[in-house]
C-alpha cells in the first residue's frame, strides 16, 4: 500500500481487491461447480418444518435416501413423506448425539392441547455401514460433530468448558462455510477440489487421478475394507446402536436398519467374506435382538462402479436415481404403507 | 485466538468496529482494550487469568514503588519492590516452565551416583504466553528499577500494556516506551494506520498460512518422524524446509501481531529484520527475533559484562550464558539447552575472530578490502546461516536420539525414501521458496526500488495484485494447521 494512505485509495484497492477474488470465484465455478451437501442441519430443519411419516438416520451415505424420499413423495403424492437426517462422516455415536440432541426435542414436541406435533411419524430407518460401528482410532478427534451437528449452544457450552481448541473451532470454521456457501473458493477450504479439478481438466480425466493414482486409491479401498473386520462393533458404537434402536421403538415407530451398498470396484473376495459378512451377521444377529427389520444391499444392489462419485464412496445422482427406484420396487416397498401394529421380529432381507 | 484461524474472522472486525466507536480517550480505549485481551484470552483457558492479574498487580505496585522512592535513602525499598517482582515473575515462570524438567534431570542425576529416586510426575499446563509477557514486565520493572523509564501511573493502562491481546500469546516483547507511552495517549483513527496494518497481517498471513503450514507438514514433518528411512537429500531438504518454516511461522505471527496493532492504531517493535540476509551470528540475532534478543542483550548480557561481579569483561562467558538462557527460554530440554550452546559457541567464535581480523586490519591494509569482496560476503554468508539450519536439528528433534539420528543422517544415511510430491505441491513450494527470497530481496536497496514502483502504482492496480494474492492463499493455505510454533514456548 502507498505510505500517503487515503480513504479513498485504500476504498480503492479494497474494491479492486474483492471484485478480483469475486471474479475468480465465479471463474472457479466453470472447474469445480458448488455441490450442496445435506447435512443434519439441513435435515433438522425440514423435520422441524414438516410432518413426515418416515424419519431416516444415517452418515454421508444416506443422502441417498433423500432421493428416495423423493421418488416415494412421487409415488404415493404425500408432499412430506420422508426427511433424511445425514450426518457426515458418521459414527453411531455421532447419530445418537444427532438423534438425542437435535431430534428427540422435535420427535416429543407437543402443541397447546398436548397432541405431538410430528403425529405423522410412524417409521424409522437406520441408514449404516460397517465402518459406522468401528470407533475413531485413539486419539482422532471427530471434527465433524462439531462441523455438521453442533448448535450455538453447543459450541458455547463446550467453549466454556475448554475454551477454543481445534475441536470445536470447527463449528465456526463450518458457521463460515454456510455463510458464504456460494463461493466456490471458501467451500473449497480443505477440500481442494478446485485444484483437483483443474488437474483433472488438463489431463482430461473425470476423476483427476492419473493411472497410477487410480491404482494406488483403488488398492487403498480394497484394504480399507478388507481391514474394517479389526474394529466392528466397538462397544461405544454397539451401545450408541441399542440406545438408538430402543429410544425409537419407545416413541412407537417401526424401526428398519438398512446396511447400504457399497462400490464394488471396493470390495475384494476377503472383504466380502471378511469384514461385509462379519458386520452383517452382527447387525442381523441385533435387529433380531431388538425386534427390527433388517435389509442388507451392500452386496446385490444394482449399482454398478460408474454409479459412485469420484470418491468411490458416495453414490452419485445417477446411481441415486437407479437406486431409489430399486429400493421403493423391492425391498422398501413397504413405505408406500401406513404401518400396521405387527410384530417385526425375523423380517430380516439378506 | 490464533490469527490464521477462523475466530480472528469472526471476532476482529467486530473489535475493531466497537473500538473504533469508543470515545476517542484513552480511558475508554485502554479498558475496552482490556477487557477484549482478557475475554480472548478466556477463550483458551479462563483459568489462567488470575496469574496475569496477579502479576499486573504486583509489578504495577513495584512500578510505583519503586518510582516513590526514588531519592537515594530510598535504595532499600527500590530493592525490595525489584525483588518481590522478580521472584513473582521468574517464579511463575520457572514453576510453569522448568519443574518438571528439573526433577526429571533430578533424578537422572540421582541414578548416575545409584540412587532410584521416585520422581512426582507434576502435570503443568504451561499457560498461554507466560514466556511473553513474563519478560515484558520484567523489563518495565528493571528499566523503572535502573531509571531508565518512568513507572505508569494509571493501573488501567499498566493493565492494558500487560495484557494487549496482539501480542499476549507469542510477542513482540515490547518495552514500556514502545507500547506503555502509546497506551497512556488516545489513539485516532487514520487511513494510514489501517492501510499499514492491513499489508502487514496480510504479508504475515502468507507467511505463517502458506510458507509455515506448507512446508512443515510436506517436508519437514514426516523426515523427523522417522529419519532413518530417509536420504541424505531428504535431510538435507528437511531442515532447510523447517528453518523457513519456522522463520514464516514467527515472523508471519509477529506482522500479524504488528498488523492487527496498527488496525487498533498502536504501534508495536518490529520482530524480525529478513535474517537469511545476515553474514555474521551477531547480524542474525539482530535481525530474528529481535525483541527476545535484544531483551537477553539488555538484562542478562549486558549486566554481566559491566556490572561490578567476576563476570565483568568476561564477554565470552556472558555470551555463553545468554544464549543458554535463550535455549531454555525455548523449552525445558537438553536439545533447546544445546541448541543454544551452539549460538553461544558461534558468537565466541565469531567474536574471536572479528578482533583477529581486525588484528590484521591494522598490520595489513589489504585485508580491509578483502572483507569487502563478494567473495568473503558469500563465504560469511553461507557460514552464517548454515550454522543456523545446522542448529536446527536439536531444536526441532523431540529428544537428542533423534537429533543424533537426524544429524548423522546429514552426512550418511541408509534410508533412501524421496519426496513423492504432486506436480502442484512442487510448483506451490518452489513458488513459496520464491517469495521469501523476494521478501528478502526487497529488503535489500537494489531491489527496494522494485517495491516503491508497486507501491506508486494506482490504487485498483494494487488493489487487483492484493485480490489474486488473497484467491491464492485461498486456494493453498492448508485449512486446519494453524499451530503456531512460538506458542508452545
Amino acid at each position: 500500500m502507498s505510505k500517503q494512505a487515503s480513504w479513498r485509495s485504500i476504498g480503492a484497492v479494497v474494491l479492486a481487491a474483492i471484485a478480483v477474488i469475486v471474479a475468480a470465484d465465479y471463474a472457479f465455478h466453470y472447474v469445480t461447480p458448488r455441490i450442496w451437501l445435506r447435512q443434519v442441519d439441513d435435515g433438522v430443519r425440514d423435520f422441524a418444518h414438516s410432518n413426515p411419516r418416515i424419519l431416516s438416520i444415517s452418515s454421508s451415505h444416506g443422502r441417498s435416501m433423500d432421493v428416495v424420499g423423493k421418488e416415494l413423495a412421487r409415488r404415493t403424492g404425500e408432499s412430506d413423506v420422508m426427511v433424511s437426517v445425514a450426518m457426515e462422516a458418521g459414527k453411531a455415536t455421532h447419530f445418537q448425539f444427532v438423534l438425542d440432541e437435535r431430534l428427540r426435542p422435535l420427535i416429543e414436541e407437543r402443541d397447546a392441547t398436548g397432541r405431538r406435533v410430528h403425529d405423522h411419524l410412524e417409521r424409522a430407518l437406520l441408514v449404516t455401514e460397517w465402518w459406522d460401528s468401528c470407533s475413531w482410532e485413539k486419539g482422532r478427534p471427530a471434527v465433524e460433530l462439531p462441523s455438521h451437528a453442533w448448535t450455538l449452544g453447543h459450541f458455547v457450552r463446550d467453549v466454556e468448558q475448554q475454551g477454543i481448541t481445534p475441536i470445536n473451532r470447527n463449528y465456526l470454521r463450518w458457521r463460515w462455510k454456510r455463510l458464504l456457501s456460494d463461493s466456490v473458493l471458501v467451500t473449497d477450504r480443505g477440500r481442494g477440489a478446485i485444484l483437483k479439478d483443474g488437474m483433472a481438466e488438463l489431463r482430461g480425466q473425470p476423476t483427476g487421478r492419473t493411472a497410477e493414482e487410480e491404482k494406488a486409491f483403488t488398492e487403498w479401498w480394497l484394504k480399507y475394507n478388507e481391514g474394517g473386520k479389526r474394529c466392528l462393533f466397538s462397544d461405544d458404537q454397539a451401545q450408541a446402536y441399542a440406545h438408538i434402536v430402543d429410544y425409537l421403538k419407545s416413541q412407537g415407530l417401526d424401526v428398519t436398519i438398512v446396511i447400504f451398498a457399497r462400490r464394488p470396484g471396493t470390495l475384494s473376495e476377503e472383504a466380502i467374506q471378511g469384514t461385509l459378512a462379519e458386520y452383517s451377521a452382527r447387525m442381523r444377529e441385533f435387529a433380531d435382538e431388538h425386534g427390527v427389520r433388517l435389509i442388507d444391499i451392500t452386496t446385490r444392489s444394482p449399482l454398478g462402479n460408474d454409479d459412485y462419485m469420484a470418491d468411490y464412496d458416495h453414490v452419485n445422482a445417477q446411481g441415486n436415481r437407479k437406486l431409489a427406484g430399486w429400493l421403493l420396487d423391492g425391498d422398501l416397498a413397504f413405505l408406500a404403507q401406513h404401518t400396521t401394529p405387527t410384530s417385526t421380529v425375523g423380517m430380516t432381507a439378506r | 485466538m490464533d490469527f490464521v484461524d477462523i475466530e480472528a474472522f469472526f471476532i476482529l472486525p467486530v473489535a475493531l468496529i466497537a473500538y473504533w466507536l469508543l470515545p476517542r480517550r484513552a480511558g475508554w480505549q485502554n479498558a475496552y482494550l482490556l477487557l477484549l485481551s482478557w475475554a480472548l484470552y478466556a477463550t483458551w483457558n479462563w483459568r489462567w487469568l488470575p496469574l496475569i492479574w496477579v502479576g499486573t498487580l504486583i509489578d504495577y505496585w513495584a512500578g510505583r514503588h519503586i518510582e516513590a522512592h526514588r531519592a537515594e535513602s530510598g535504595a532499600g525499598q527500590r530493592r525490595f519492590a525489584l525483588a518481590v517482582s522478580l521472584v513473582w515473575n521468574l517464579g511463575a515462570l520457572c514453576f510453569f516452565k522448568y519443574a518438571n524438567f528439573f526433577i526429571e534431570s533430578a533424578a537422572e542425576l540421582l541414578k548416575l551416583f545409584g540412587v532410584d529416586a521416585a520422581t512426582p510426575a507434576l502435570s503443568i499446563v504451561l499457560p498461554l504466553g507466560i514466556s511473553f509477557y513474563t519478560l515484558q514486565r520484567i523489563s518495565y520493572v528493571v528499566d523503572v528499577y535502573v531509571g531508565r523509564e518512568t513507572a505508569g501511573r494509571s493501573l488501567l493502562t499498566f493493565a492494558a500494556f500487560s495484557s494487549y491481546f496482539p501480542q499476549l500469546t507469542a510477542g513482540p516483547i515490547a518495552r514500556a516506551s514502545e507500547l506503555l507511552r502509546q497506551l497512556e495517549q488516545p489513539r485516532s483513527l487514520e487511513a494510514s494506520w489501517i492501510a499499514r496494518g492491513a499489508a502487514a497481517f496480510l504479508l504475515g498471513y502468507a507467511l505463517k498460512g502458506w510458507i509455515a503450514d506448507t512446508y512443515g507438514p510436506t517436508l519437514v514433518d514426516p523426515v523427523f518422524a522417522a529419519p532413518d528411512e530417509w536420504s541424505v537429500l531428504s535431510h538435507w531438504i528437511a531442515i532447510v524446509a523447517y528453518a523457513l518454516q519456522v522463520f514464516g511461522d514467527f515472523a508471519g505471527y509477529s506482522l500479524m501481531a504488528i498488523g492487527c496493532s496498527r488496525l487498533f492504531a498502536i504501534e508495536l517493535p518490529p520482530n524480525f529484520d529478513w535474517p537469511f540476509l545476515s553474514r555474521s551470528l551477531p547480524e542474525f540475532w539482530r535481525r530474528w527475533h529481535i525483541t527476545l534478543n535484544r531483551w537477553l542483550f539488555d538484562y542478562i548480557y549486558s549486566p554481566l559484562t559491566t556490572g561490578r561481579s567476576w563476570f565483568r569483561g568476561r564477554m565470552d562467558v556472558a555470551l555463553m550464558i545468554t544464549f543458554l538462557a535463550s535455549g531454555l527460554w525455548h523449552g525445558a530440554a537438553a536439545t533447546f539447552i544445546l541448541w543454544g550452546a551452539i549460538h553461544g559457541v558461534g558468537m565466541i567464535v565469531q567474536r574471536q575472530w572479528d578482533e583477529r581480523y581486525r588484528g590484521w586490519c591494522r598490520a595489513d591494509r589489504r585485508f580491509v578490502q578483502w572483507r569487502k569482496t563478494l567473495g568473503y560476503a558469500f563465504v560469511a554468508w553461507v557460514l552464517t546461516q548454515l550454522t543456523f539450519v545446522l542448529s536446527l536439528v536439536p531444536f526441532r528433534s523431540p529428544d537428542m536420539a533423534t537429533a543424533g539420528h537426524f544429524a548423522a543422517g546429514l552426512f550418511a544415511s541408509a534410508g533412501t525414501r524421496t519426496f513423492d510430491l504432486w506436480i502442484v505441491a512442487v510448483a506451490n513450494l518452489l513458488l513459496g521458496f520464491g517469495f521469501i527470497v523476494a521478501c528478502h530481496a526487497i529488503a535489500t536497496k537494489s531491489v527496494a526500488q522494485l517495491w516503491e514502483k508497486f507501491t506508486a502504482m494506482p490504487a485498483p492496480v494494487r488493489g487487483a495484485a492484493y485480490g489474486l494474492g488473497i484467491v491464492y492463499l485461498l486456494l493453498f493455505v492448508p485449512l486446519g494447521a494453524s499451530t503456531f510454533l512460538y506458542q508452545q514456548f
